[in-house]
């Protein structure tokens, strides 16, 4: 129990940003204008939200005299806007775009006019710092600036490391959390039992190759659907980019881990083992498998677990919904690239499958079925609970401590 | 000497605790009588069982009961004398 508090409390810490002010070395051109500190506003007339973050900073700058405000319509300054992107490794063409030296912010809620704010009072308390904008715009090497939005509002989250050197401890954060909620949603038991009967079924049939090409069936699968369900949130929650969604999914997050919480705090005293529950549902399921694994046409029982694995994994889903809902809920916040979205959830995908993969590849070399002790089930819900509850009230008070590439 | 075994092939917890049982007891002389869980259901209320948690082992001789994963010291101490 002491060892779970401490690995809770060592995940806590790795993952909080860091608020200390960090010895970064140079790497700052003296471009700034004097005084004033600019934001840059790259917007489009038909986009609602820019119309808004225009009448915003009207009272900005009314508010903060040394503000200068300027706007570029996407259409008349799409060459610079393409530049800037390039600069600062925007991966996207939303607007509206705010630029304030090397930090941008793209799109418009309170929480981004917070932000923004922050972000020019620290400008602010600096004589020289890279105005990426304005170094383009006078056609300018934007080289020396430190870009992909580590400016001074993010400079606090550098650290110096000996040897390694100069970390972002932002950029770290993010695979560090997908590794560790992936790895806790993986102690689900929903779909687990499934696996250790197909494994038992597969090894009395005594034909490896089979058995080889039905278990990677049946976790590629797995795979699959996973990503597929958590592409299909991302899209959801990314065109649903409101505050009130945001405090939504805290609250079912909260929820959850309530749910958890109480799972654990019950099993405290219950025996350790497998609980004898769905007997119904797990008849069936197993009457499919066997049928699937005594299927002897290879291509029909391919396509049997496949279609095994798909509605396996619908239920695990349920079992389990909070975990990569949350995930999912960090990258849309994060506001990543396609690209960099489907690497965070492939690492999340495979440490959620890792003890799958472990059981199975142990089975396949050794002929011998072996299973994960319950006991990890347990203390699953109640570190996955506080996770869910740590994430789901952050997204409700402080969403900026998980915006980790912001 | 006879024990009753109550296990699901699908548990991994059965799986564990097998292994653990014979690598402790692989000299002792023990008659297993496997069943699952719903062929169980009269030896469950004949040592008034309620435990819905695999897997379950009970000695006929002296009628004691060993539920779920459990430590290799208490499974020593429910075979002992075997």
């Amino acid at each position: 129990m002491k060892k779970v508090v401490f690995y809770i409390i060592s995940f806590l810490i790795l993952c909080m940003p860091i608020s200390a002010s960090a010895a970064v070395s140079g790497g700052y051109g003296a471009v700034s204008d004097g005084d004033s500190v600019v934001i840059h506003l790259f917007y489009s007339e038909e986009c609602p939200h820019c119309h808004r973050e225009r009448e915003w900073l009207k009272t900005f700058s009314a508010k903060y005299p040394n503000a200068k405000i300027k706007y570029y319509e996407r259409e008349d300054y799409s060459e610079l806007v393409s530049e800037v992107r390039n600069s600062l490794s925007v991966h996207n063409s939303y607007v509206p775009l705010t630029v304030i030296g090397s930090d941008y912010f793209i799109g418009y809620n309170e929480d981004i006019q917070k932000q923004i704010e922050e972000a020019f009072k620290a400008y602010s308390e600096h004589e020289n710092y890279c105005d990426i904008v304005s170094l383009l715009e006078e056609g300018q090497s934007t080289k020396g600036c430190k870009t992909k939005n580590n400016g001074i509002y993010n400079l606090s989250s550098y650290r110096v490391l000996p040897i390694i050197g100069e970390v972002n401890t932002r950029e770290v954060s993010l695979p560090l959390v997908a590794i560790v909620i992936g790895f806790v949603d993986g102690f689900n038991p929903c779909a687990m039992w499934v696996l250790i009967f197909l494994i038992t079924m597969m090894l009395d049939m005594k034909n490896r190759k089979k058995m080889w090409i039905l278990g990677l069936t049946f976790l590629i699968s797995s795979a699959f659907i996973y990503l597929l369900f958590m592409v299909s949130w991302l899209g959801i929650s990314g065109a649903l980019l409101s505050t009130w969604f945001r405090y939504g999914i805290g609250i079912i997050a909260i929820a959850g881990s309530i749910y958890n919480l109480r799972k654990f705090w019950l099993s405290r005293k219950k025996a350790i083992g497998c609980e004898v529950t769905s007997k119904e549902k797990k008849t069936k399921i197993i009457a499919r498998i066997e049928k699937v694994v005594k299927e002897k046409n290879y291509f029909l029982a391919i396509i049997g677990m496949i279609v095994l694995a798909f509605s396996v994994n619908v239920v695990e889903l349920a079992c389990s919904a909070g975990l990569p809902l949350l995930f999912t809920q960090i990258l849309t916040l994060n506001q990543l690239s396609g690209m960099e979205n489907i690497i965070y959830m492939g690492i999340y995908i495979f440490f959620f499958l890792l003890d799958d993969i472990i059981i199975f590849i142990i089975a396949m070399t050794t002929l011998k079925v072996t299973g994960i002790s319950n006991k990890y089930t347990k203390y699953s819900s109640l570190i996955g609970g506080i996770i869910m509850l740590l994430i789901g009230i952050l997204l409700i008070v402080k969403p900026s401590w998980i915006m980790f590439n912001f | 000497m006879k024990v009753i075994r109550i296990e699901e092939v699908w548990c991994s917890s059965c799986l564990i605790m097998k292994s653990r049982i014979q690598e402790l007891l692989k000299e002792k002389n023990i008659e297993w009588i496997s069943m699952n869980y719903e062929e169980s259901e009269k030896v469950r209320k004949q040592y008034h069982i309620n435990e819905d948690i695999l897997p379950i082992y009970i000695r006929e001789d002296t009628g004691s009961i060993l539920v779920g994963e459990t430590n290799k010291k208490e499974i020593l101490n429910f075979f002992e004398e075997i």
